[in-house]
């Protein structure tokens, strides 16, 4: 709004009218909208690179497309040439403007291709063929590409089985369905080898080469006899013959070839060569389409490509495309965020999310650490009356856990720690396993220290238990919230105070929250391998403060433990935990659903106490098992709010240090809800992935470098739903070098895909890119499938061309006005309403 | 009653180049001389209701403090040299005009804007601007001719060659709503611009052209004088000039086929180069004064400015006693609150004028002229 402003006052002449003008000499040509041609013949230049791999000495021709929509095969409209070793070929022939063309790649006898799975060179069989279609976008002289690949080939092969054959809407349609599907056009990004791949695109095509590849390898989609070269074949006919031009799905339920693509697709993200030049995050979009299940209709192309006015239609089209886009955007976000005034109906129920959950206690944190403490205790109580334990006290977990001013190091406190006792007060600690007839746990949320003279007064802010053991081996437990002060003096610690914080209207400590906690041993060593906690517990420490919120909570959990050795241990989880306020109300509940898991792995302490990987040059002890992997299938909600998803970070890796860790494959994927009465408004869904590639080269020691770094891709797959939208379907890919300088980000990629569906058919599929270049701009690219629109502009561009069909230019952006103006002369800003 | 002053080419070249030579359009009907006579002139006249004239051509948006309502800002500028024998005078010429008149609420918008604040409560502006601006080079013709005792007429025809001719319009309310933050506008704009560059221009011919005509009709009495004139009226034509209309609208929802809602571009418009001839409105002016004892003369002068109105100046003049002798002559332009001071002596003119003296000044006339016989 306000650059639109000041563009259109600036241009008033305002200020400058009197102080006039700049600009040069006013004789300069502009662009010509054309004339009406007086001939549809067009000669073609083609050129391009027949590539599954890269294929050598194979016969190139070029047919035209008789009245039924078959190739008139009996004649190549140029002469028949011979691709090189590798696999480009270029020939010339006379076409006519807007009609199909199908250039045929056949092997011979002498055609190899390079197979990106083993990276030999094989041989083809004879009969292989792959096809592409060129349609001349202009008459006189055409100077085009075309790659010919098996995704040409199964574009060809959807035009070829529709009604009519190649007619040119088919071959349109053909070309924009397998365009939606991968989220590029095949035919027009260049052929190549993932090592030589430049832009996403191309890395894209690459990867998807090579996963035809893998599909010939492992013998997939039925094809696993004969020669490689056979497998090959077989592979690519498959595929072709499982698309059609008006859906996006390969094959159908019963032979699902999306799903075998997909996964091979996957299989060559996962090999460590592949990884360490493309991202998994840039074939978001072609893994999210090839795991289409319903709305998987193709957007139709709103054009008719022969049309005479066919300019007009595209300027029609781009002019109904970019409203749509801001229809998109403005109908679903709006200046300032989620806010109370938000316009976009996303932010309108972000908003109302966020209010909902402001201020409710997330009870993650409670659960977490009052039920690790009781069961550190139960842990103590049994190695210690077994003999297996000979202090009475135990102490866990990272001491970062425990906020604070920061006056209490890390290492000096920890989130959770028993002693046994002899007496149910908790004031004698047990001196052998024979009066060991009590657990004292703290579960620390929050800790200040203060020094006074040789005296160091250390105050924390608690839940305190006291487990009694029941005959049955249960325990039963009392709790409160308390504030604890451990003065100490040398050696010489005396508790001076423990407050209970939760009183009555009298001052008078209002009754123990109370439960049971049952746990099941191992015969071996007595390790607990099953508990049920049922019960109450005091109320919440505020997240990150000292402050009590709500009144309590009641919580019924069971969990499973697996110890396979020191600090392995894996763990299940299931249950909820409800947040009670003081007048009965829940006002947040977490459901943990069955499947959630939890695992640690060994690690060491260094001499700060920090983890470190076990053997590391800075290790000093043992320090058992550190949260290595989380797999939480939970709920989350409030009375007017609820998200609901799966959270899991796996893979944890040490630096090469060995002083850092973190998962290398996170993933979170759920839906966020806003509820009124029994009305539920789904308003986000999705899958979010995280990855980090090369993070135990990466030495986090030192200072990010161009050399010391580690990758990170991230994506996003979902759907956005607002009242009076179609609801979006977003794929959104993204990967980046984590570094310090902006120089070290070269080569930082994003890519969007989404579509609108309006009853569940699509009405646009747009994508868009961005690769950072290495003058540190991006290189951006839009595209939308259906009216076969591209926009790209490059950088600090002063403007950007739009293209249809990828040659005839329909306009101009001029980036600093934001006004795209068509060859038709008439103009539009590209504004999102923001 | 006192003698002529001035000659008649004198007159006419200061009637036609506007107020830069308003004391010489009082000198009664003198003889023509019959020798030639040249004169070089040169003269800046500039106003700006709303800026310092020092930062015109600047971004000095935070430096706008308009008046109430309208807001005026011109730029007269021109340089001639004339050949003046019997009555009819040749001249060659290079001017530059501009007028910008523009409402208070443009103004203050369009600083708001570039500030970046928003404001505190709901807000409207009611924008209005209207640019008019030409430059160019030519030659021009004129006459002047006695009608009767005290009566005179005279007029002038300048061919022009455009080196850049600009026009722009833009109107419509503005609201601001501070609940949502934010702007509510529905603006035209409509703006012409030999130098304007869009994509898909088509040539646009190096030059313009322009016919502009002057025209006046003076009494001299014994006690009084009138006179009544107009000026710059004519054709502006520029071969492909480009031309950009466009609408400026936030309400852009609206309801697709499919019930959905759409959001239309907030700007849509059109470019044209349809080679365009365009009426450049007349610029009046009506003086009328009293000759007192002495010689000494006191007017009124209105003069009308197309887009604007009224512009209004008080004069004073006192004659040379001798030919050649010194002349003095002073106006009060109200609505630029400006004093112009002149001098005439030997046929050198100087005439100079501002609102103020220092670098904030608004308003400010420089004008030299020389003439000579031959």
């Amino acid at each position: 709004m306000r650059m639109t402003l000041l563009a259109a006052m600036a241009s008033a002449g305002l200020l400058v009218a009197c102080g006039g003008g700049s600009g040069g000499d006013s004789t300069t040509d502009g662009g010509s909208p054309g004339t009406p041609p007086v001939s549809t013949s067009a000669t073609v230049a083609l050129s391009g690179t027949a590539a599954k791999g890269l294929m050598a000495g194979a016969d190139v021709f070029v047919y035209a497309v008789k009245a039924d929509g078959t190739l008139d095969t009996s004649t190549s409209l140029a002469p028949p040439t011979v691709t090189g070793a590798d696999g480009k070929y270029s020939l010339s022939f006379t076409g006519t403007k807007d009609q199909p063309y199908v250039v045929v790649v056949k092997a011979n006898a002498n055609t190899t291709h390079l197979d990106e799975v083993t990276g030999q060179s094989q041989a083809l069989p004879a009969g292989f063929t792959m096809r592409s279609l060129v349609v001349p976008s202009a008459t006189g002289n055409v100077t085009t590409t075309a790659s010919v690949t098996p995704f040409s080939e199964m574009a060809v092969a959807a035009a070829a089985k529709s009604t009519g054959g190649v007619t040119a809407a088919n071959a349109a349609q053909a070309i924009s369905t397998v365009t939606q599907l991968l989220g590029f056009n095949p035919t027009a990004v260049a052929a190549t080898t993932v090592g030589a791949a430049s832009g996403a695109d191309e890395q894209k095509l690459a990867v998807m080469l090579t996963a035809v590849s893998q599909l010939a390898n492992s013998g997939d989609l039925g094809c696993n006899t004969g020669s490689a070269g056979d497998k090959t074949k077989c592979v690519v006919e498959a595929l072709a013959a499982a698309t059609t031009k008006d859906s996006i799905k390969l094959g159908d339920n019963a032979n699902d070839v999306s799903a075998k693509l997909s996964t091979a697709v996957t299989t060559v993200l996962n090999d460590d060569a592949v990884r360490a030049k493309v991202d998994a995050s840039v074939l978001t979009a072609v893994v999210a389409n090839l795991g289409c299940t319903t709305n998987c209709t193709a957007a139709a192309v709103g054009t008719n490509p022969g049309a005479p006015s066919a300019t007009a239609t595209a300027i029609a089209a781009a002019k109904l495309l970019f409203a749509e886009i801001k229809s998109d955007w403005s109908a679903m976000f709006s200046h300032g965020g989620a806010t109370a005034v938000a316009g976009g109906a996303l932010n309108q129920e972000a908003f109302k999310f966020k209010t909902a959950v402001t201020g409710v206690q997330i009870p993650a944190e409670t659960m977490a650490k009052d039920l690790g403490a009781m069961l550190l205790g139960v842990d103590l109580y049994n190695d210690y009356k077994a003999g297996r334990a000979t202090s009475p006290s135990r102490g866990r977990g990272d001491g970062s856990l425990v906020k604070g001013d920061g006056s209490v190091p890390d290492a000096q406190i920890s989130p959770a720690g028993c002693t046994l006792y002899q007496d149910s007060a908790n004031t004698v600690t047990a001196t052998s396993p024979s009066n060991a007839n009590f657990i004292g746990c703290s579960a620390r949320y929050y800790a200040t220290r203060t020094v006074s003279g040789a005296t160091t007064n250390t105050t924390e802010w608690r839940h305190g238990f006291t487990l009694t053991p029941a005959a049955d081996g249960s325990f039963d437990y009392a709790s409160r919230a308390r504030r604890r002060v451990n003065s100490c003096t040398g050696n010489t610690c005396t508790f001076t105070s423990n407050v209970a914080l939760q009183v009555d209207a009298g001052g008078t400590a209002i009754a123990a929250f109370t439960g049971k906690l049952t746990p099941t041993l191992s015969a071996a060593n007595g390790d607990i391998t099953a508990f049920t906690l049922v019960g109450e517990l005091p109320a919440a420490f505020e997240s990150g403060g000292n402050t009590l919120v709500g009144y309590k909570h009641t919580i019924d959990v069971s969990g499973t433990q697996v110890v396979a050795g020191v600090g392995q241990v894996t763990s299940t989880l299931q249950g909820s935990l409800s947040a009670v306020d003081s007048a009965g109300t829940t006002t947040a509940k977490v459901t943990i659903k069955p499947g959630s898991t939890l695992g640690t792995s060994p690690a060491a302490f260094d001499a700060n106490g920090d983890n470190v990987a076990p053997g590391s040059a800075t290790a000093v002890s043992t320090g058992g098992g550190m949260l290595t992997s989380v797999v939480l299938d939970i709920v989350f909600g409030t009375p007017t709010a609820e998200f609901e998803g799966v959270l899991s970070l796996t893979d944890t890796t040490w630096d090469k240090s060995g002083t850092v860790s973190i998962p290398t494959r996170a993933t979170l994927s759920g839906a966020l809800r806003n509820l009124a009465g029994d009305v539920r408004t789904e308003f986000l869904k999705g899958v979010f992935s995280g990855t980090v590639t090369g993070y135990a080269a990466f030495d986090a020691t030192q200072a990010r470098t161009a050399a010391n770094t580690f990758t990170v891709g991230a994506s996003f797959v979902g759907t956005v739903t607002a009242a009076g939208r179609p609801t979006l379907e977003f794929s959104l890919g993204s990967t980046w070098t984590d570094a310090d300088s902006a120089a070290d980000l070269a080569g930082a990629h994003m890519t969007l895909q989404y579509r609108t569906l309006v009853g569940g058919v699509p009405r646009m599929v747009v994508a868009l890119t961005a690769d950072r270049n290495a003058q540190g701009t991006y290189d951006l690219q839009l595209t939308e499938a259906a009216s076969n629109l591209s926009l790209r502009w490059s950088g600090e561009a002063a403007t950007a061309d739009l293209f249809v069909a990828g040659t005839t230019k329909i306009g101009t952006l001029v980036t600093g006005s934001g006004l795209l103006t068509f060859s038709d002369a008439s103009f539009i800003s590209l504004d999102v309403g923001l | 009653m006192n003698p002529p002053r001035f000659s008649r080419p004198r007159r006419l070249a200061c009637a036609l180049a506007a107020a830069g030579c308003a004391t010489g359009a009082w000198a009664a009907e003198p003889p023509a001389p019959p020798e030639a006579t040249w004169q070089l002139g040169l003269r800046s006249d500039r106003h700006s209701d709303a800026l310092p004239l020092s930062a015109l051509g600047d971004d000095a948006w935070q430096r706008l403090a308009p008046r109430p309502g309208r807001n005026l800002a011109y730029v007269d500028d021109e340089l001639r040299l004339s050949r003046t024998q019997a009555g009819w005078t040749w001249s060659v010429l290079a001017r530059s005009h501009a007028t910008l008149v523009a409402s208070d609420s443009a103004l203050a918008l369009a600083a708001l804007v570039d500030s970046g604040r928003r404001p505190a409560a709901d807000a409207q502006w009611a924008v209005q601007a209207r640019l008019r601006a030409f430059a160019g080079a030519g030659l021009a013709l004129g006459h002047d001719q006695a009608l009767a005792p005290g009566w005179s007429v005279r007029w002038e025809a300048q061919a022009l060659a455009l080196g850049r001719w600009r026009e722009r319009r833009f109107d419509g309310p503005v609201q601001y709503g501070a609940a949502t933050g934010t702007y509510r506008f529905d603006l035209a704009s409509d703006e012409l611009d030999s130098r304007l560059d869009f994509p898909f221009r088509q040539p646009v011919a190096r030059r313009g052209a322009g016919l502009l005509l002057a025209g006046e009709l003076a009494w001299q009495g014994d006690a009084a004088w009138a006179r009544a004139g107009l000026r710059d009226g004519g054709w502006l034509r520029w071969d492909g000039v480009p031309r950009q209309q466009a609408t400026l609208d936030t309400a852009t929802q609206a309801v697709d086929a499919d019930g959905f809602l759409v959001y239309q571009p907030l700007v849509q418009g059109r470019n044209r180069q349809d080679g365009l001839s365009r009426w450049l409105p007349w610029r009046a002016t009506l003086a009328a004064g009293a000759r007192l004892p002495g010689g000494q003369r006191l007017g009124l002068q209105v003069e009308t400015l197309p887009g604007w109105g009224a512009l209004p100046t008080l004069q004073w003049q006192r004659p040379a006693a001798t030919p050649g002798g010194l002349a003095l002559g002073a106006d009060w332009r109200l609505h630029e609150r400006r004093l112009d001071l002149s001098l005439d002596w030997a046929g050198l003119t100087l005439r100079a004028g501002a609102d103020r003296l220092d670098g904030q000044a608004r308003s400010r006339l420089l004008a030299l002229a020389y003439r000579r016989a031959f």
